[in-house]
C-alpha cells in the first residue's frame, strides 16, 4: 500500500476531511524564503557569480531529480519543492565562484547518493546537501569553502530561522540544542585556558557552522520525530562539531557532525518513545509563540554576547 | 486549568449557526428506520406492511441486549417492514399516549432505566451506543462520577451548543436521572471555555444540585473525547483499551442526558434530535429538531438546497462520514450534516512521509502514527503493538496536522485489525 495509491476523490474519503494548510510545497517554500535573506546577503558580497551558482545549483538538483524519478520510480514528484531547497543549501555551502561542472556534479551527488538511491523524499539516511558537500570535499580540496564569523550572515540566518520557528515550519529543539551544546562548551574552555581557546571560537561560529545548526540539521527527514529525541540530537551535534573543529583541519566541522548524528537518528527515534496518555501540557506561559520568542531570544543573545566578550 | 499535550486546533466554523435558535423540522412525506444496529443485532420489526403506525409507537424490538428499540415518529402505514422500516407520513398528528415515570428523582433505579430502555435512547454524541449499556457497568466495577460532555469540539457543530442556552433544565434533569440509576452523587460537565452564553446558562440551571459541577475547558480539539475529558475533569490519565469505567467514570454527552430526562419524565422516546446543518455550499444553515428516518434530501431542501458542494459530511469534518446519496436516512448518532464546497475541503493526494514528527505533536495519546505507519505498511503486527497502535483514540489530529495528506486514521485502523488476525 503505497501513499500515493490514495487519492481523494471529491465526495468520498476517509476522516478528517479538513487539514491544517500547511503541506509539503508550502513547508518547502517557506524554508526557502526563509533562506533568501542569507541567499541575498551572498549575492551583495560576491556579486553575480553567487547568483549564478544558486540559480544553478537549484535547477541541476531539479532536473537530476526529474531524471531520477523517471528511471529510479521512487514515490514523489518535483512539484514537492524539496528539490529547490536541497539546491538552494547546497549553493550556499560552495564557493560562489565555483565552476559550473562543479556545481552540477553536487547536484547529481545530492540528488542520487544523498535521496533517490535511498528510496526518494522521506527515505534518506543523511542529509543530501552535506553528502554532496562531504564528497566534493574529498575529491575536489581546492573549493573549500570560508567558515568566517559574519554577523551579517548570522542576523541574516538567525532572523530566518526564528522566523520559521514561529510560523511552526521547524521545531524549536534542534536550533536551540545545537547552538548551545557548541556555544557552551566553546565559553567554558575559553573561560579557563584563554591562551588555548582563542580563535577556534569564531571558527565554531562561523555563519556556514550556523547554516549547518540552523538548517541543514533541522531538516525533517533526517531528524527524530519527537522533541525529546531531536533535543538529543541537536545537542550531539553541537558538541561533535565543536569536537571536529577544535581538533581538526577542516574549518566546516558541522559537515561530518550532522552525517555522523543522522547516522544515529533512527536509534534515538527507537529509543526515545515513551507513552504518554492523555497528558498535561507544559504551563499555558510556556506555550507556542511566547515559548519560540524566548527561545531565539536565548539564542541570539548568546551568540551576540560571545562576541562581545572579544 | 491545564490542558492536554497535543491535539489541534482546526479553524472554528460555528459563527454561521452559533446564535440560530433550534427550529422544529417539519416531519418528511416518508419516514425510513434502518433495522440494522450498529452495535448489536438487527432489530426486529413490530408492524406489517399495510398497518396503521401513530407516532411514538415502537415499531421494532431491540434484537439484543445492546440493541436499541425503534419509534415512529409520524402518524400513518407502514410500506415496507424491513431491512428498512418506511412509514408513510399521512400528517396526521396523533400521538401514543407517552407515560412518564412518576416523582422521577424518587422512583427506584430500576424503573428509571426500564423507562431508559422503553424509549430507545443511545448515545446522541456519535457512539450511537444504546445508553443502557452503559447505564448498567458490571457489578464488580465500581462508578462514582457522571462526566458530561458538553466540549463539542468538532468545527462547524452547535447541536450542543444550542441545548445548553435554551434547555439546560432538560440536561440538568437527565444527569440527575442518571446519577440516580447509577447510585452516585457527583457528576461533572466539561463546557468549552469560550462558550460563554452557555456556560452562564448553564451554570445557572446547574445551581438546582450542588453535586454538579461545570467546568471551563480549553478550546482544542478533541478536548470531549472521553478519555481526555476523563483526564480533565478527574486528572486519571487512561488511554485505550483502557476505559472511562477504569477510573470510575461513565461519560455522556449532554443531548444524550436531555433524552434521558424526555424518557423519563416525559415518556417521550427518542426520535428525534438536535442537528446542525452548516457549510458554505447549504443556503440557510440551520439549528433543527429533526425526526429520526428523515431522508437528508428533505433536510437540504429545507435549508435551501446545496449548490456545489463538493463533500457532503454526516458529522463534523475531523471524524465524520462523507456520503454521496442524499436518499438515506438521518440516524440516532448523527450530530450535523455539512455540505462543504471545495474551498473548505479541497481534495488531497496522499505523497511519502517527510518525518516531520507534526502527527507525533499532534497526537494527543502521545502516540508516533508516523511509526504505525511504517508497521502497517510492512503489516508488521508486533511493531504496531511496540508502538501502542492500540492506544489510538482514532481522533483524527495526526492525519489533520500531517504535511503529505496521508491518511493516518485509516491507516491505523488497518493496522489494529492486523492485530486482531495476528492474535
Amino acid at each position: 500500500m503505497m501513499p500515493s495509491d490514495n487519492v481523494t476523490v471529491p465526495g468520498t474519503g476517509p476522516a478528517p476531511h479538513i487539514h491544517h494548510p500547511d503541506d509539503v510545497p508550502r513547508i518547502m517554500l517557506t524554508v526557502l524564503l526563509a533562506l533568501v535573506p542569507a541567499a541575498a546577503l551572498t549575492v551583495l558580497r560576491s556579486g553575480l557569480p553567487a547568483l549564478v551558482t544558486i540559480v544553478i545549483a537549484m535547477a541541476g538538483c531539479a532536473g537530476i531529480e526529474w531524471l531520477c524519478l523517471k528511471f529510479l520510480r521512487n514515490p514523489g514528484s518535483l512539484r514537492d519543492g524539496s528539490a529547490l531547497v536541497t539546491g538552494m543549501l547546497l549553493a550556499l555551502l560552495l564557493p560562489p565562484n565555483s565552476p559550473v561542472w562543479l556545481i552540477l556534479i553536487g547536484a547529481g551527488l545530492t540528488m542520487v547518493f544523498g535521496k533517490h538511491l535511498y528510496g526518494g523524499l522521506g527515505r534518506n539516511l543523511f542529509n543530501p546537501a552535506l553528502v554532496a558537500r562531504l564528497a566534493l570535499l574529498a575529491l575536489f580540496p581546492a573549493f573549500s569553502l570560508q567558515n568566517s564569523a559574519s554577523p551579517e550572515m548570522a542576523a541574516a540566518l538567525l532572523a530566518g530561522s526564528a522566523w520559521l520557528i514561529f510560523k511552526r515550519t521547524i521545531p524549536w529543539q534542534i536550533p536551540l540544542s545545537f547552538l548551545l551544546a557548541l556555544a557552551l562548551p566553546a565559553l567554558l574552555l575559553h573561560a579557563f585556558a584563554p591562551a588555548r581557546f582563542p580563535i577556534p571560537l569564531y571558527q565554531v561560529l562561523g555563519w556556514a557552522t550556523l547554516l549547518g545548526a540552523l538548517f541543514m540539521a533541522a531538516e525533517p527527514v533526517t531528524s527524530p520525530v519527537s522533541g525529546t529525541g531531536m533535543l538529543i540530537y541537536g545537542t550531539g551535534c553541537g558538541l561533535l562539531t565543536g569536537l571536529f573543529t577544535l581538533t581538526g583541519r577542516i574549518p566546516t566541522g558541522f559537515i561530518p557532525a550532522i552525517l555522523i548524528m543522522n547516522l544515529l537518528v533512527p536509534l534515538i527515534d527507537r529509543t526515545s518513545f515513551r507513552e504518554r496518555l492523555a497528558q498535561p501540557d507544559t504551563p499555558a506561559f510556556m506555550q507556542g509563540k511566547p515559548l519560540m520568542l524566548l527561545t531565539t531570544a536565548i539564542a541570539a543573545l548568546a551568540l551576540s554576547s560571545l562576541r562581545l566578550v572579544f | 486549568m491545564r490542558r492536554f499535550r497535543g491535539g489541534v486546533h482546526p479553524p472554528d466554523f460555528k459563527a454561521a449557526t452559533a446564535h440560530l435558535e433550534i427550529e422544529r423540522l417539519p416531519l418528511p412525506p416518508r419516514i425510513y428506520l434502518p433495522l440494522e444496529q450498529r452495535p448489536g443485532a438487527a432489530a426486529r420489526a413490530r408492524v406489517r406492511p399495510g398497518d396503521t403506525v401513530r407516532r411514538g409507537q415502537k415499531v421494532a424490538e431491540a434484537g439484543s441486549p445492546d440493541s436499541a428499540h425503534l419509534h415512529s415518529p409520524v402518524t400513518g402505514r407502514v410500506l415496507e417492514a424491513g431491512p428498512v422500516l418506511v412509514i408513510e407520513n399521512s400528517g396526521e398528528t396523533e400521538t401514543v399516549r407517552y407515560r412518564p415515570v412518576k416523582n422521577p428523582f424518587t422512583a427506584l433505579p430500576e424503573t428509571l432505566l426500564a423507562a431508559v430502555i422503553e424509549a430507545g435512547v443511545t448515545g446522541l454524541s456519535g457512539s450511537g451506543r444504546p445508553v443502557q449499556t452503559t447505564l448498567s457497568p458490571p457489578k464488580d466495577r465500581i462508578v462514582h462520577t457522571l462526566i458530561v460532555n458538553g466540549c463539542e469540539n468538532e468545527p462547524y457543530i452547535t447541536a450542543d451548543n444550542r441545548l445548553l442556552i435554551e434547555h439546560p433544565d432538560k440536561i440538568v434533569d437527565g444527569i440527575r436521572i442518571i446519577k440516580r440509576i447509577l447510585g452516585i452523587h457527583h457528576a461533572r460537565v466539561g463546557i468549552t471555555a469560550n462558550r460563554r452564553e452557555a456556560l452562564e446558562v448553564f451554570r445557572h440551571a446547574a445551581d438546582i444540585d450542588n453535586e454538579i459541577s461545570v467546568v471551563a475547558l480549553p478550546d482544542r480539539y478533541p478536548q470531549g473525547a472521553e478519555h481526555l475529558l476523563v483526564q480533565a475533569l478527574t486528572g486519571t490519565r487512561l488511554g485505550p483499551p483502557a476505559s472511562p469505567l477504569d477510573a470510575g467514570c461513565v461519560v455522556h454527552n449532554v443531548a444524550t442526558c436531555a433524552a434521558v430526562m424526555e424518557a423519563v419524565t416525559l415518556g417521550k422516546p427518542c426520535m428525534e434530535r438536535i442537528i446542525t446543518v452548516s457549510g458554505q455550499a447549504i443556503r440557510t444553515p440551520k439549528n433543527l429538531l429533526a425526526a429520526m428516518g428523515t431522508p437528508l434530501s428533505f433536510i437540504a431542501e429545507y435549508c435551501g438546497s446545496a449548490q456545489g458542494a463538493v463533500r457532503v459530511l454526516l458529522g463534523g469534518p475531523m471524524r465524520g462520514i462523507a456520503v454521496t446519496d442524499l436518499g438515506q436516512p438521518l440516524l440516532k448518532a448523527t450530530p450535523g450534516i455539512l455540505f462543504l464546497t471545495d474551498n473548505e475541503s479541497p481534495a488531497t493526494m496522499a505523497s511519502a512521509c517527510i518525518r516531520c514528527g507534526a502527527c507525533v505533536r499532534a497526537c494527543p495519546m502521545g502516540l508516533r502514527p508516523c511509526e504505525l505507519l511504517a508497521r502497517t505498511q510492512r503489516a508488521d503486527a508486533s511493531g504496531f503493538r511496540k508502538w501502542r497502535g492500540s492506544g489510538c483514540i482514532e481522533c483524527g489530529c495526526c492525519a489533520y496536522a500531517c504535511p503529505a495528506r496521508i491518511p493516518l486514521v485509516q491507516t491505523i485502523q488497518t493496522g489494529k485489525r492486523l492485530n486482531h488476525d495476528a492474535v
